[in-house]
């Protein structure tokens, strides 16, 4: 701004004025961000500086008596097998859910997009699993998966495949994990339904039609102009996936509590069981430190590899 | 224009004046009657009813009816307001470990004694009450008192005994001409006639991995008898656990589970929200080994099971085991007053109220199906007396593992004894996690 100013001295007074109200205006936009950013920097931001800070503590989280010990809970992190078998399961996590959610997701959206009879019937349909809240969805699948009185296994029995009579999903170390990701999916699909469905209806018709005038069938126009073109809301979707799926907790914890034996443990269950279960909040701290740079390095790198692919195109 | 902005302002000052007279008419009000019921009560100093939080987890009718009297029938007497919370038990231990960090603990607080307890208490957040419980210490069990207990100081009331027997359905028992054995050698023969007729032996929903402990620290005991009972971390020369008894428990819970005597799937059946319960009630599960929650659980739940069908015996003896059925797994309720409380006095007045209180006990006992831990109750409640009578004829006590012992070795026992259930460890391999890590936490202390 000075170099303009005094490159042109002519203008001096208009150029002082628009400063001015660039000023103002800042002032204002400021204004309007403070009450989000004091809410957003108390809760978050604040929080994982205190997190950071508590990670090189000795802490049971019952009093506040605490006492540093430098890297100690770094060092036990490391050469704790549990942390590393969980960042495995979050990692399996990570990909089913990009995966299968996108694809589903997808999939879903451009059913309710198409001008079939009943699209806004099944937009409800499929959205509904959003609407329950995780507890309950939890709960619900806890009970169809139950090895006696589930509704999975008597559909399966029913229909001939009598060796699942008493298949226990959840009781099962082997089928635990599976049986969780199915759920996790089923609640999620529905969100990335919506999101897509969104970027669809922002592709302009006059696009569509102009490539149908040009002889484009089905198949082309979804390859060269739905993909590309909800290019955005996909990489939006996978980096929301991609993050939730690092720092998941809620139905784990309520369907199998990172049980049986660790075959369905998260990053997040394994901190809240150090934190609240074993009353060791630093060492929790740290689980959650490194949660955090996990997560941040993976964006990072997600980013960065998108980025570059957009640069060539 | 004016006219009316005149009168819209009167109107508004009209009302706002009728609101100030009332609110201060009311207030002037309430204090002047609490004043008086203060005066005519007790003579206490300050005029304002005195206020105690309370949590605890006991969630049955009865027993939320018998709290709700004694909290209203304190007031009456005493002139002070004690507000009760009901939780869940596993989203209680991590509530009041957060409200304990954040320095906002209830007055009074439910806790299962224990190292449980002694965790608190050494980060300095319990009161000591051992003077001002003296005088009502003889009415409550001492075995109970006895968990609340660190160096001879006193840290919690206890008001439930949480001994642990088999429950089991008479019924099913009476169909296929059994009686309950009385060594584990018999129990094979009924868990045989019981799975040949499709029905499992035992009910366990072992997600949260304190059930099959249980089975595991029962066949610990039967094996090593009262010697082998663990009252604290200590090595008595060969080890923390006596390790003939531990790794021959193993190898029983270990044929149990390889012989299809569990449901399938136990470690992923929750006992909180009842998958076992719901096997045992619905007579696909014949036997239950569970603490005192059991039987108000089924008091509640199901009335009729409770009545037709259920029974209590103490845990079989085993072959070769130097135990007797006089050592018994037995745990306790305990209501705690946290440092920060106000008003101790008058909170341990309420708790010597409500534990030595006869009717309010009677009525825990007979109508809840509690296990209480006040003596001298006449208890007409046939299961409840039925697990008295195995309570009052044992002469030695084993805590619960994950309350009597350092979370560390605690948690290694609840996990590798469900990784026993799972087949993922050996009994030797059980054992050895938990003498290594209790050697470990021994050395670190």
């Amino acid at each position: 701004m000075k170099t303009l100013e005094g490159t042109m001295p002519g203008n001096d007074y208009v150029k002082k004025s628009k400063i001015k109200q660039a000023m103002k205006q800042r002032l204002t936009i400021l204004l309007f961000l403070l009450p989000a950013l004091l809410v957003y920097g108390t809760y978050n931001v604040y929080g994982i500086f205190r997190t950071f800070y508590y990670s090189f503590m000795k802490w049971s989280g019952l009093s506040p008596r605490m006492t540093f010990i430098g890297l100690k809970n770094y060092i036990n992190l490391v050469t704790d097998i549990n942390i590393w078998l969980a960042l495995k399961n979050n990692l399996i996590l990570v990909v089913v859910s990009i995966v299968f959610q996108l694809s589903f997701g997808l999939i879903l959206a451009l059913i309710v997009n198409s001008k079939i009879r009943g699209a806004k019937f099944f937009r409800t349909v499929y959205f509904m699993p959003m609407l329950l809240s995780t507890v309950a969805t939890g709960i619900i699948w806890l009970l169809m998966f139950d090895p006696y009185y589930g509704l999975i296994n008597h559909m399966f029995t029913a229909m001939g495949f009598k060796s699942l009579e008493n298949m226990a999903w959840i009781g099962d170390p082997k089928s635990a994990m599976p049986a969780v990701l199915f759920v996790v999916c089923w609640q999620y699909i529905p969100q990335y339904m919506i999101l897509l469905r969104a970027g669809l209806t922002n592709i302009a018709d006059e696009i569509n039609e102009a490539a149908t005038i040009d002889g484009a069938n089905k198949l082309q126009l979804f390859k060269s102009i739905t993909l590309p073109l909800l290019a955005p809301t996909l990489k939006t979707s996978a980096i929301l996936s991609l993050v939730g799926s690092l720092k998941y907790f809620d139905l784990v914890y309520v369907m199998t509590g990172g049980g049986p034996n660790g075959a369905t443990e998260v990053m997040a269950t394994y901190m809240y069981k150090n934190g609240f279960e074993s009353s060791n909040m630093g060492y929790a701290s740290s689980v959650a430190a490194f949660m955090f740079i996990v997560s941040l390095t993976m964006v990072a790198l997600f980013q960065f590899g998108t980025r570059r692919k957009e640069e060539n195109n | 224009m004016k006219k009316r902005l005149l009168s819209i302002v009167l109107a508004i000052s009209t009302v706002m004046s009728l609101a100030a007279c009332g609110s201060s008419d009311t207030s002037g009000n309430t204090s002047e009657a609490v004043s008086q019921s203060a005066a005519s009560d007790v003579q206490s100093g300050s005029g304002e009813a005195k206020h105690l939080t309370l949590w605890t987890i006991v969630k049955n009718d009865a027993a939320t009816k018998v709290f709700n009297d004694a909290a209203a029938n304190f007031k009456k007497t005493n002139n002070v307001e004690v507000e009760i919370q009901f939780f869940e038990n596993d989203p209680y231990k991590t509530k009041l470990k957060t409200v304990m960090g954040s320095g906002q603990a209830p007055d009074i607080f439910h806790s299962w004694g224990g190292a449980w307890l002694k965790q608190f208490v050494d980060e300095e957040q319990v009161l000591e009450i051992t003077d001002k419980t003296s005088d009502f210490k003889s009415q409550l069990s001492e075995a109970a008192w006895d968990l609340d207990t660190f160096d001879g100081k006193v840290y919690g009331v206890p008001y439930i005994l949480t001994g642990t027997v088999i429950y089991y359905n008479k019924a099913l028992f009476d169909k296929y001409g059994l009686t309950f054995p009385k060594t584990w050698d018999e129990m094979q023969n009924v868990a045989k006639t019981f799975k040949d007729n499709g029905i499992i032996p035992f009910a366990m929903g072992n997600k949260g991995a304190w059930p099959g402990a249980m089975y595991y620290i029962y066949q610990y005991i039967r094996f090593g008898g009262k010697d082998a009972i663990i009252t604290g971390l200590e090595d008595k020369g060969n080890g923390v656990f006596d390790k003939d008894a531990f790794i021959n428990a193993g190898k029983n819970i270990k044929q149990m589970v390889d012989e299809g005597w569990f449901p399938a799937g136990t470690n992923g059946i929750n006992y909180d929200t009842g998958g076992d319960r719901m096997l045992f009630y619905s007579e696909k599960a014949a036997m239950m080994l569970q603490t005192g929650s059991m039987s108000s659980a089924a008091k509640d739940e199901s009335p009729d099971f409770y009545k037709n069908n259920l029974a209590v015996a103490p845990f079989p003896t085993v072959n070769g085991g130097k135990g007797t059925t006089q050592e018994t797994l037995l745990g306790n309720n305990a209501f705690s007053v946290s440092k920060d409380c106000k008003n101790p006095d008058d909170a341990v007045a309420f708790l010597k109220y409500y534990t030595t209180d006869k009717e309010l006990n009677e009525r825990n006992a007979n109508d809840g199906g509690i296990l209480v831990a006040t003596k001298d109750v006449n208890i007409k409640d046939p299961i409840v007396s039925g697990i008295m009578g195995i309570l009052s004829q044992s002469t030695s006590v084993q805590n619960f593992f994950d309350q009597g012992l350092p979370t560390e070795v605690a948690n290694a026992f609840n996990e590798s004894t469900q990784a026993l259930i799972g087949g993922a460890m050996s009994p030797e391999d059980v054992y050895k996690k938990c003498e290594d890590t209790a050697q470990k936490v021994l050395k670190d202390k």
